[in-house]
């Protein structure tokens, strides 16, 4: 018999899974689930990475601002980070801009921070998001905010490697600039899975099922996570732990 | 100035000033270069100032580098203090700021770490109301325009 737990706590393990020991793994804003999942791999299997969580106080080493981060990921400091994108589509690009024409948008999003920096500096970035449709998971993302390609002659040691949703993941295979599923989570189907995403992407013969969270990775996010994740996320603990 | 990454964006489509050069130091490697930001005004949130306008700022946060930035700049704080500050993370010379307002509880209903925290509800009720301009003006009423009814003790 399995535990009982809620899809966002299987989202937090499969995302601290991305995280290896001795990593620097950094968590933008309105990350929640992201910064949980840093949080819960420090307290499990990485005990020696280091986490940089904006907001959090105890985990934002810099006295220079957002400035000193956006400049450590420059000269290539982040093994890893965590972004997400209101478009995502299948050679990887991410849209934080717009959805319609640029000049006549139908709906202005914030932009995009430094992210089109980070997509490239950051050794790994795993994409992250909780809503698996086909607005979402487009054919060709309206604005290219960060891109998945690279021209020729480009310094980019980073870039996309993994994109999970509420419903599977997916590996991204730089070289062919594609994805390919990965797992798929306990309960979900192959045919949901391309009903709901607008994109092509390659299908393993089998794809297993992911791994679900195990007994002793609850324990450690519902108690010790959640008390230090509160500093940032109130909101979501609350909600999180309301039953 | 040159910025790592951006290759391959639509911020080239869109941003005439982000031109594309080769790197002069190393040929053949492509390279966005952007203009700096000159803001006219920054109007930065401080936790206190001393008698000569040094003001010290939060640390994890961009308002040194704005006012930096910035031709001028108006920082508002939670108090004064007649001694000197210390010099140290987060402290911003008197040579960046324009101007010192005295305005405790000025950063609500966002944070100032060591005063006061998030107020989740009033940015909850502002999402709400600033759906329409209707709402938005009964915000302004509500909490803006009568900063007495907010909290925000004024000075003196």
């Amino acid at each position: 018999m399995g535990w009982a737990y809620r899809v966002e706590e299987l989202l937090i393990t499969v995302l601290a899974g991305e995280i290896r020991d001795g990593d620097v793994a950094a968590v933008g804003g309105r990350s929640p689930i992201p910064a949980a999942a840093t949080l819960l791999a420090l307290y499990t299997h990485a005990p020696n990475a280091t986490a940089i969580i904006l907001g959090s106080r105890r985990h934002f080493p810099f006295t220079e601002g957002s400035k000193e981060f956006f400049d450590l990921a420059q000269r290539g400091g982040i093994d890893l980070f965590f972004l997400s994108g209101v478009q995502i589509d299948g050679q990887g690009n991410i849209n934080l801009h717009v959805v319609g024409d640029y000049e006549q948008p139908r709906v202005r999003f914030q932009g995009g921070m430094g992210s089109g920096m980070l997509y490239y500096m950051a050794r790994r970035v795993v994409l992250f998001r909780m809503e698996h449709s086909r607005r979402v998971f487009v054919p060709r993302v309206d604005f290219i905010t960060a891109s998945g390609t690279t021209p020729p002659g480009a310094h980019r040691p980073g870039g996309p490697t993994a994109l999970v949703t509420p419903r599977c993941v997916f590996d991204f295979d730089r070289e062919r600039g594609r994805f390919r599923l990965r797992s798929l989570h306990p309960g979900v189907t192959l045919a949901e899975v391309v009903g709901r995403t607008g994109f092509e992407f390659d299908i393993p013969e089998a794809a297993p099922t992911t791994p679900e969270p195990t007994e002793e990775q609850l324990r450690v996010l519902r108690g010790p996570v959640l008390a230090e994740l509160a500093e940032v996320y109130p909101e979501f603990v609350k909600e999180l732990t309301a039953g | 100035m040159p910025v790592r990454g951006f290759l391959g964006t639509d911020y080239l489509k869109v941003r005439p000033e982000f031109r594309v050069i080769e790197n002069p130091y190393n040929p053949g490697e492509p390279v966005v270069v952007v203009p700096a930001v000159r803001p006219d005004f920054a109007l930065i949130h401080g936790f206190r100032a001393d008698a000569q306008g040094n003001v010290l700022t939060d640390p994890t946060q961009d308002a040194g580098l704005m006012a930096r930035a910035s031709r001028c700049t108006v920082v508002t704080v939670e108090e004064v203090q007649k001694s000197p500050l210390e010099r140290g993370p987060g402290f911003v010379a008197a040579f960046y700021v324009g101007a010192v307002v005295v305005a405790p509880g000025g950063a609500r209903p966002g944070a100032c770490p060591g005063y006061y925290g998030r107020d989740e509800a009033e940015i909850k009720a502002y999402v709400d109301l600033a759906r329409t301009e209707t709402g938005f003006r009964e915000y302004l009423t509500r909490y803006l325009l009568r900063p007495q009814a907010y909290g925000m003790g004024l000075p003196g």
